[in-house]
């Protein structure tokens, strides 16, 4: 059984990390050094200054460290908990739907994948992040980050079915101002037929979508469980590529199961679609 | 003059609130009105399905015409109900009628390991939950249209022209009783 979150097992990598002999040393020699300096170019304050800044700076990396190895123990203790093993190939990810090539950089991390529950799809699970580039008042860049936690699931035979289906939690006033990866893309907005779950989501659809395959595909029992889920589970189907997402990232194994579970919730949706449309 | 503007400047605000709760009002009739024909595909599509049932148990225990006939005559009745309460009690019947023959079903071991049963059972099970689904978004709706239609001062507004809606129940009565637990 491994951690259950990214934060459990931190302190004791923290010790760990600062009982090394290479830490020791450094926690003696740098800020004895440090004090020298500091006497010789800052006088009083900088003999005092000089070695407490030192030794705060190498406490705080190994922090760092620790923290890095904490969430790595997590990762790999959920990847096994889950099936699923690491991959690098992010090729397919970058290109598949909107948000995954939002903003201006993109980067993933804990990239996994595996098999989707009994649904016999492979999922691929990260965490995702895109920046936006702004500039300041100097015409300095800045940037702003947009964090998720994705699962992304190839279902080629939907692509016909569902040309472009986006939705997303309603971000109410709070989205003004906010980076919006789905402005100009031509999409129409969708009411359902549920005030609650209007309320807590905004579907988007692409011009030529059909509305009737789409209320199929948003069902009763679907549009009450997406209204009620505690994650506000959002996707995007485009080009045979469902993504399902929330925002921030995921560090807990109960929410990532959360998460796939939702994936293959939607994901089974989406087939059971394509098999009738077939039949 | 300054009296006047304001006095103007209120009116005018007040006006605009009319106006938005009014315009409000109607958006949330319109999705109860847009939730019940939820509930009436599901349920149209149960009656579609029955008649494939009542053939397929005949099969197996055409002895039980008592309890198919119960279900033809609760199909007919529920598909020439109106609306309102005369379609709920009817619609409970066809509930009821439908219970009746999953007893029929325990009494005919050839029939439950029918496959054409099983399925047209499983087609059955999973609209019963769509039609549950559509009702709680139906409620959810009313009870939302309700609210907003009786709090004040919106009410002044909604006046006569808006109506509380009913709750959507299907299941009769005595399903929705207390269970007995005997120990």
């Amino acid at each position: 059984m491994g951690p259950a979150n990214a934060n459990v097992g931190r302190s004791d990598h923290f010790r760990a990390t600062l009982r090394r002999p290479g830490v020791i040393t450094a926690l003696v020699l740098v800020p004895s050094l440090a004090l020298l300096l500091g006497a010789a170019y800052g006088g009083t304050t900088g003999a005092l200054a000089a070695p407490l800044a030192s030794f705060a700076l190498i406490v705080a990396g190994a922090w760092y460290v620790a923290d890095r190895i904490a969430e790595k123990a997590f990762w790999k203790a959920t990847a096994a908990s889950i099936g699923f093993e690491s991959f690098t190939d992010l090729g397919e990810l970058q290109m598949t739907t909107p948000l995954l090539h939002a903003g201006d950089r993109r980067f993933f991390r804990h990239e996994l994948k595996g098999p989707l529950g009994e649904s016999g799809l492979l999922a691929k699970l990260a965490h995702y992040r895109y920046d936006t580039r702004n500039e300041d008042k100097d015409g300095k860049d800045t940037w702003t980050q947009h964090r998720f936690t994705i699962c992304a699931i190839e279902l080629e035979a939907g692509m016909g079915l569902f040309p472009g289906v986006y939705l997303r939690a309603r971000r109410g006033l709070l989205a003004l101002g906010r980076h919006d990866w789905l402005r100009g893309r031509g999409l129409r907005e969708v009411e359902l037929e549920s005030t609650d779950f209007n309320d807590a989501y905004d579907l988007r659809v692409s011009e030529e979508q059909d509305d009737g395959r789409l209320r199929e595909l948003f069902d009763p029992k679907t549009i009450i469980w997406l209204a009620e889920h505690p994650l506000c589970p959002q996707f995007e189907f485009r080009a045979g590529f469902l993504t399902v997402y929330v925002p921030g990232y995921l560090e807990d194994l109960g929410r990532v199961v959360w998460l796939l579970e939702a994936a293959e919730r939607l994901a089974g949706r989406v087939q059971t679609e394509i098999t009738e449309a077939v039949a | 003059m300054t009296a006047f503007l304001v006095f103007a400047a209120l009116l005018a605000l007040v006006g605009l609130w009319v106006v938005l709760t009014t315009n409000s009002f109607i958006r949330a009739r319109n999705k109860v009105d847009e939730s019940w024909s939820g509930i009436d595909v599901q349920l149209k599509r149960r009656h579609d399905l029955v008649p494939n049932l009542v053939d397929t148990v005949k099969g197996y225990a055409a002895h039980e015409s008592a309890t198919l006939a119960a279900v033809t005559q609760a199909r007919t009745a529920a598909m020439n109900a109106g609306t309102g309460p005369e379609r709920r009690a009817a619609e409970a019947q066809l509930t009821g009628a439908l219970a009746g023959i999953q007893v029929v079903a325990e009494d005919y071991p050839e029939l439950r390991a029918s496959e054409s049963f099983r399925a047209l059972q499983s087609e059955l099970s999973e609209l019963e939950d769509q039609i549950q689904a559509a009702r709680r978004i139906y409620n959810s709706n009313v009870n939302s249209y309700n609210t907003r239609i009786q709090l004040f001062p919106n009410s002044v507004v909604a006046g006569k022209g808006h109506i509380a809606r009913e709750l959507f129940q299907l299941d009769s009565p005595a399903e929705r009783g207390v269970p007995a637990v005997a120990f």
